[in-house]
């Protein structure tokens, strides 16, 4: 049994009433243009959740003059049909667009999406239609407070406007479900190693609900990736964050499962946390080396979330896994300083002869002003890719690539690369 | 399009004679002068419009100091010349002095003359780990045999560089300046990490978009004669502060230093 996605395409946003028959609907959508309540979103999550002190709702299409700072997290709107398992049964998605919850700085590392500019190249949200929460929460509210309060809200609204939209038919249909190859299909059998931070401290990532910081490493079935298994809670650099859009549109599950048959055998996923310490990271790489041989694998292919510290989980994979006999390419990007003349990782190992570099995020980038924005524009000087100079008096922001989300997502989600100069 | 460029090259490659000439002060000269004659049959749109001829012993223990002078020599002759667009010098090949000579009147003239200049070296000569940061270098062989393909790479590499278009080691037989940089590729990171790892599946070269750098071992110093009445400063730049964090270093992108 497979997953079937159900799709809709939404190209605009409008704000109003649902006109017809629920008066407490909180969202409908009509020829791909999806309309939300905004009053009835807002009081729905703030009687849902105390810590919330006001939810402002707003909207933003590409090629506007919009900046919205300083952004937590991303996530599409999806919808589970009742009753299945995860990996299961009908999931309802609207493409084209995305909840963004931003505010005021949560833990240095929330980032920027300008819809048009400059910076637009620079993130895959400046293409969406976004509803952006605009969110505070209650004062005195401790940061890890905030931060689970902020992906609540976040998840919340994607959920009850995915869920409003149901009774629509949808524009495409598919069922994912990867049947084994026949014997002797001479295809090389490639796993995918999927980093997740859990590192505490505001670096968090859930698995099917629970804490990524116990229980992995853990194999999971490609449908089950598919189908919203893994939820951000991090506050990791923005440019480099893998938020919950990005682990819903996982690119390296997506092209796995397209090439599953014909251009390789897809032996399956392995989630492996990226812990603090070091011997949890060398436990970690260990169980995860004896997973993908447990898949068979001739090959992986390795992701990874934030920089710094996961270097070196990312090193420990790849030689275990070459000394495994696993073949490996792994995804990096790079912080070489502005200039790029600076050492690029925290930790490297000669057996990672296969890196593909999704960036240097330390990319200085001059972001002209915009003509309207959400959240504390000034809070942009103190993210991580900020600067104490970073808001000039004309509302022109001078930052580095890592405070724009999603700018080297080490998914490899974008085109931007690293090369020789 | 008429590029008007001037071109340095050495005694040998000037037509002044062998290592007996190798002490001559640099020397102006009309029009191309060897390999400079060959720019004109690869590029037509390129001029050479004065030759300098240096002997490679000329002031070889400063090659800055000679650019420096090689440079003025450029600037003195530049109204009379009605203006130049580019300098070029060499190729130098696998050759120490002239190399030098070369890359350091590269760096040079771009900051006093404010044109493109360019050469052509060996990967392995010495001036490649000095200039490289600074100079455009275009590879070429260690000898002579590799001059037509040199000069060649230069021509399209000067006419790219004086419309404003940037260089890059792929494309263009740049060696690399030793630093990254950002371009947007054609496809996304997923779809050319997984083209990668096929390719490594099949034994074939994987071509790494980051290669791993190779490190230098740094002896330790010397063993303190007696540790116990030494004063020790731990230096870090583990982001680790004094209690209190009393100099004020930021938690991203810290901007000061703490003692």
């Amino acid at each position: 049994m497979g997953l079937i996605r159900e799709r809709y395409a939404v190209s605009s946003i409008a704000f109003g009433k649902r006109a017809g028959v629920d008066p407490d609907g909180i969202a409908s959508l009509e020829n791909h243009c999806l309309t939300v309540d905004t009053d009835a979103l807002a009081v729905h999550l703030c009687a849902e959740d105390s810590r919330l002190a006001d939810v402002r709702v707003g909207k933003a299409s590409p090629g506007e003059r919009t900046r919205i700072v300083c952004v937590k997290d991303v996530v599409q709107p999806r919808f589970k049909v009742a009753g299945a398992a995860p990996g299961e049964g009908v999931l309802r998605i609207l493409d084209g667009c995305a909840v963004v919850t931003c505010g005021p700085i949560v833990g240095f590392q929330e980032g920027i999406v300008d819809m048009s500019g400059p910076g637009a190249a620079y993130t895959p949200f400046s293409a969406l239609s976004l509803i952006v929460l605009e969110v505070a929460v209650v004062d005195g509210t401790e940061p890890h407070e905030h931060e689970a309060a902020l992906r609540q809200a976040g998840l919340r609204a994607a959920d009850l406007i995915a869920a409003a939209c149901a009774e629509a038919d949808p524009d495409a249909s598919e069922e994912i479900a990867l049947a084994p190859l026949p014997d002797e299909h001479g295809l090389p059998r490639i796993a995918y190693v999927y980093m997740v931070l859990a590192q505490g401290l505001l670096h968090d990532t859930f698995v099917l609900g629970r804490d990524a910081k116990t229980g992995l490493p853990m194999t999971v079935a490609p449908e089950i990736a598919c189908d919203n298994a893994v939820v951000s809670g991090n506050c990791v650099s923005a440019c480099d964050k893998n938020t919950t859009w990005h682990h819903q549109n996982n690119p390296i599950v997506t092209e796995l499962i397209r090439g599953h048959g014909t251009r390789w055998d897809f032996a399956g996923i392995v989630l492996t946390p990226a812990p603090t310490r070091l011997h949890q990271k060398e436990d970690a790489a260990k169980a995860t080396v004896e997973m993908v041989g447990a898949l068979r694998a001739d090959g992986a292919i390795i992701s990874k979330e934030g920089f710094g510290n996961p270097d070196a989980d990312l090193m420990m994979l790849i030689r275990g896994l070459e000394k495994a006999g696993v073949r490996t390419a792994g995804i990096t990007d790079e912080f070489a300083g502005a200039d790029g003349g600076s050492q690029s990782l925290a930790d490297t190992t000669p057996e990672a002869d296969a890196m593909v570099s999704v960036g240097n995020a330390n990319q200085r980038i001059l972001l002209p002003a915009m003509d309207r924005t959400y959240g504390p524009l000034p809070d942009t000087a103190r993210l991580a890719g900020g600067y104490p100079h970073t808001l000039g008096e004309d509302g022109t922001l001078d930052v580095e690539l890592q405070a724009i989300i999603g700018a080297t997502n080490q998914f490899g989600a974008g085109r931007l690369r690293c090369r020789e100069a | 399009m008429s590029v008007r460029a001037v071109h340095c090259l050495n005694q040998y490659f000037a037509g002044l004679g062998g290592e007996e000439s190798a002490d001559t002060p640099p020397q102006w000269l009309d029009g191309p002068k060897g390999p400079g004659n060959l720019f004109a049959a690869v590029a037509p749109d390129i001029e050479i419009v004065a030759t300098i001829a240096v002997g490679d012993n000329y002031k070889a223990d400063d090659p800055d100091a000679a650019a420096a002078e090689i440079a003025h020599l450029i600037e003195q002759h530049r109204e009379a010349l009605g203006g130049i667009d580019l300098v070029l010098a060499g190729p130098a090949f696998n050759a120490g002095r002239y190399g030098m000579r070369c890359a350091a009147l590269c760096r040079e003239a771009e900051r006093r003359l404010g044109v493109p200049a360019l050469t052509a070296l060996y990967p392995d000569n010495p001036a490649v780990a000095i200039y490289r940061r600074d100079v455009t270098i275009l590879r070429a062989a260690d000898d002579v045999m590799g001059m037509r393909d040199a000069v060649a790479a230069m021509a399209a590499a000067a006419l790219k560089r004086i419309t404003g278009e940037a260089l890059s080691p792929e494309d263009d037989g740049a060696l690399p300046r030793g630093v990254r940089e950002n371009v947007f590729a054609e496809q996304t990171g997923a779809v050319r990490a997984l083209d990668m790892l096929l390719r490594k599946l099949a034994g074939a070269d994987p071509a790494t978009e980051y290669a791993m750098p190779c490190f230098d071992r740094v002896p330790p110093a010397p063993a303190l004669a007696d540790a116990a009445k030494a004063t020790i400063a731990l230096v870090t730049s583990g982001g680790i502060v004094p209690r209190g964090n009393p100099d004020r270093i930021e938690s991203a992108s810290a901007s000061r230093y703490g003692a």
